[in-house]
């Protein structure tokens, strides 16, 4: 260790200078990161792309939090819709939100543990919508009689 | 026995970057963008359930343990290293023969003294 620490030593000065600069930048990258991801709220941004009747993988909200769930289509079939909703563990979740534009009853709100309850809508057509995978878990789902491809995105804040 | 004991301070040093390093580019990131953190899009077409405060937690605790690697790692080293980073290391001066060191200035007044009128 000792040889080691006299080679770094007998470097050229600009050699040192330059072995110092790298671990500097290299620090400031890995800080720079870490900082991003440390400071970054409490947010998630999934995207889908469904085929009729397909739906996205179990989404599984923040437990005993209220989690702001919105989400809205962009292609073909422009909509948006929002909730607001809280997961007892193992038991159900319950929520209350907007559905998407043009519905008869703009208010969605309920409490259930029961897959495929129907929690919002986030398209115009009312085709695609999130529901209940599972008393945990919430997906996204492309309803089979729309006949084409909805994608689109859904953010989630807790 | 203390020159063997600070002997291996430096390879200490460089361990501790190299795995902070490690961590920083082994581990998986997920990208944020607009301020939330973006699930890539085969994890959401995929069959496993997304526990995404447990993804994001996570993240978090990585980074964390990454920065504080590497910054205890590169800190480390400046310190080892400040005599080469700053000026001519210590043993050369402490090697040179006495009579090369070179003599201590005296303080020398720069203040103009006052002409006696």
């Amino acid at each position: 260790m000792k040889a080691i620490t006299k080679r770094i030593q007998k470097f050229s000065r600009p050699g040192v200078i330059l072995l110092a600069t790298v671990v500097a930048i290299i620090t400031s990258v890995v800080v720079a990161n870490a900082t991003q991801s440390i400071t970054a709220p409490n947010a998630a941004f999934i995207s889908y792309n469904l085929a009729p009747g397909a739906n996205s993988a179990a989404i599984t909200p923040a437990a005993n939090k209220s989690v702001l769930v919105m989400g809205c289509s962009t292609a073909n079939d422009p909509g948006v819709g929002q909730v607001s909703l809280l997961r007892y563990p193992s038991t159900l979740i319950q929520w209350v939100g907007l559905e998407s534009y043009y519905s008869q009853e703009p208010i969605t709100q309920g409490r259930s543990g029961i897959a495929g309850t129907h929690i919002v809508y986030i398209d115009y057509a009312h085709w695609v919508d999130i529901r209940m995978a599972s008393a945990d878990t919430i997906l996204i789902h492309n309803n089979p009689v729309s006949a084409s491809t909805l994608a689109g995105n859904v953010t989630l804040i807790w | 026995m203390a020159t063997v004991a600070s002997d291996r301070w430096p390879l200490i040093c460089w361990l501790l970057f190299a795995a902070g390093l490690l961590f920083q580019l082994f581990s998986p990131r997920l990208k944020i963008s607009n301020g939330a953190f973006v699930i890539p899009p085969e994890m959401a077409a995929g069959k496993n359930a997304i526990r995404l405060d447990e993804i994001v937690a996570r993240q978090r605790r990585l980074q964390l343990l990454s920065v504080l690697l590497t910054l205890s790692g590169a800190f480390g080293l400046a310190f080892l290293y400040r005599d080469t980073l700053i000026g001519e290391p210590r043993d050369e001066v402490a090697d040179r023969p006495r009579n090369q060191l070179a003599p201590i200035p005296r303080e020398v007044s720069t203040q103009a003294q006052r002409e006696k009128p």
